[in-house]
């Protein structure tokens, strides 16, 4: 269950506080059974993706909040960690690896690739990308790069 | 008529084809000319090689118009092949046929193939030498650049201490170290491969580390929360990423080891292409001097080209326009 107690996340940029949480999505959790953010709290494009298994929250991964806290499952956020999906603004797939790599590469870091494997095809189908399974990132167009992206932080 | 635009090309590269053939048939007829001033014997070889090269280009002629693979090979060969038989026209006008350089330094190309001919088992013998020094040389140097150039990028604590030792030693040029070398290693060989691997490393290490540690940070935020661990994050991400700067310090280090060589081997190794070098200079036979020059050339680009393909291969995941363009070959 993902909680926002009165959060803020601000970033002085050209003397302006703005308040980050409105600039776009970033935190993508896996919760299944909490409801997402508020629609204005995240990119339309985004929230496609996340449907009912994802939902975004935050923005830059090693910034921490100005004021407040996010808590999952009663749990404070201080960084990255594998419970989460993390989208970026950009698509971050790794250049050297296939969409499909890409995609298995979360499995494969927790080294849970051979069990999960047939996940992987659904993930792809979910992000529309199975004819370029064997296609690198940069053969992608931008969108294509970040709903793989996304696909790539599901699992 | 699909094969209507055929006959254009076909003729297209009939007519550079006879501008190559024409060049080749130049130096023939220069060489009857000029070799007439040699001893018969040592431009025999020369004068078949000229030969079968005109044959050839006689002969794969009619054999284009049916092997289209052939035919694109030849266009874009063409200029390069006729441009080097012009030129070996002109260094035989040069040397042998006006003697316009003093003769025993610079001989022509017919003395030269004749040198290649006639010593080709010594000269094979060093060429291997010097093989199996550069590649153990390498060998040694990359793993231990690859291995201090990760620890260095991956550890701060590792590039406090590492980096300016790096920074003060490494630019030494490794033939620098030949004098201190041959006093404390017990063989010439064995230091010569040290002294090889010290040039490969220094450039090898310094391009890995600052590879490994420029890794752009989203990369590894991304690889954490897919939930990576030190291993993953070093190997599967931080060393792809650096990849392409690892290649830099290999090109770097492959140079550098070639200039390495040729020096361990002319000053103390009693083998090899260097050593040959020095040798044919000490009895004034100035054809094998630049016959060594010729099996240098295409032993040391044929090492080039093989790391460069390796590289292409390796990196096909870079876009294509940043990729490809440099090698040529």
């Amino acid at each position: 269950m993902l909680k926002v107690p009165h959060f803020s996340f601000a970033m002085f940029e050209k003397v302006f506080l703005i308040p980050a949480i409105r600039l776009i999505g970033g935190w993508f959790y896996r919760a299944s059974q909490s409801p997402l953010p508020p629609a204005s709290s995240c990119r339309s494009s985004d929230r496609a993706v996340a449907e009912n298994r994802l939902c975004c929250v935050s923005s830059q991964v090693s910034d921490f909040p100005d004021s407040g806290e996010l808590l999952v499952d009663g749990q404070s956020i201080s960084g990255p960690s594998a419970e989460r999906g993390l989208v970026f603004q950009d698509p971050n797939l790794f250049p050297w690896l296939t969409v499909r790599r890409n995609i298995e590469a979360g499995l494969a870091a927790r080294g849970v690739l051979q069990q999960k494997r047939s996940e992987v095809k659904e993930f792809m189908r979910l992000v529309g990308l199975e004819a370029f399974a064997d296609a690198y990132p940069h053969h992608l167009s931008g969108g294509m790069a970040q709903r793989g992206s996304s696909g790539s932080r599901l699992d | 008529m699909p094969p209507k635009p055929l006959p254009v090309s076909v003729a297209a590269s009939l007519r550079t084809l006879s501008i190559f053939a024409g060049a080749v048939a130049l130096a023939v007829v220069v060489h009857l000319i000029a070799s007439k001033n040699e001893p018969p014997l040592e431009t025999r070889f020369y004068t078949i090689f000229l030969c079968s090269v005109l044959v050839i280009a006689l002969i794969t002629a009619p054999a284009q118009i049916f092997w289209p693979r052939l035919r694109r090979w030849r266009q874009t060969l063409h200029p390069i092949l006729t441009a080097a038989a012009l030129l070996l026209c002109l260094w035989e006008i040069i040397t042998s046929g006006v003697r316009l350089l003093p003769l025993p330094y610079f001989p022509g190309p017919a003395k030269v193939l004749h040198s290649l001919i006639t010593d080709r088992m010594l000269l094979f013998d060093s060429t291997w030498h010097s093989l199996i020094l550069l590649l153990s040389g390498c060998a040694l140097g990359v793993i231990a650049g690859l291995i201090t150039g990760l620890c260095i990028g991956w550890s701060p604590p590792v590039r406090y201490w590492g980096m300016p030792l790096l920074k003060v030693v490494g630019p030494i040029p490794a033939t620098a170290w030949i004098p201190l070398a041959m006093v404390v290693s017990p063989s010439a060989l064995i230091s010569a491969v040290a002294l090889i691997a010290l040039a490969v490393w220094f450039p090898v290490t310094m391009l890995t580390a600052s590879g490994i540690s420029n890794t752009r940070a989203s990369y590894l935020d991304v690889a954490r929360t897919l939930g990576a661990g030190r291993g993953y994050l070093i190997f599967r991400v931080a060393v792809p990423a650096a990849l392409p700067n690892i290649f830099i310090g290999l090109f770097m280090g492959l140079g550098a080891s070639f200039l390495t060589l040729v020096v361990a081997e002319t000053v103390g190794v009693k083998s090899g292409l260097g050593w040959y070098l020095s040798w044919a200079q000490g009895w004034a036979e100035y054809g094998k001097v630049f016959a060594t020059l010729v099996i240098m050339a295409a032993f040391f680009s044929t090492i080039m080209t093989a790391l460069f393909k390796v590289r292409d291969r390796m990196l096909v995941w870079q876009r294509e326009s940043s990729n490809g363009d440099d090698d040529g070959c």
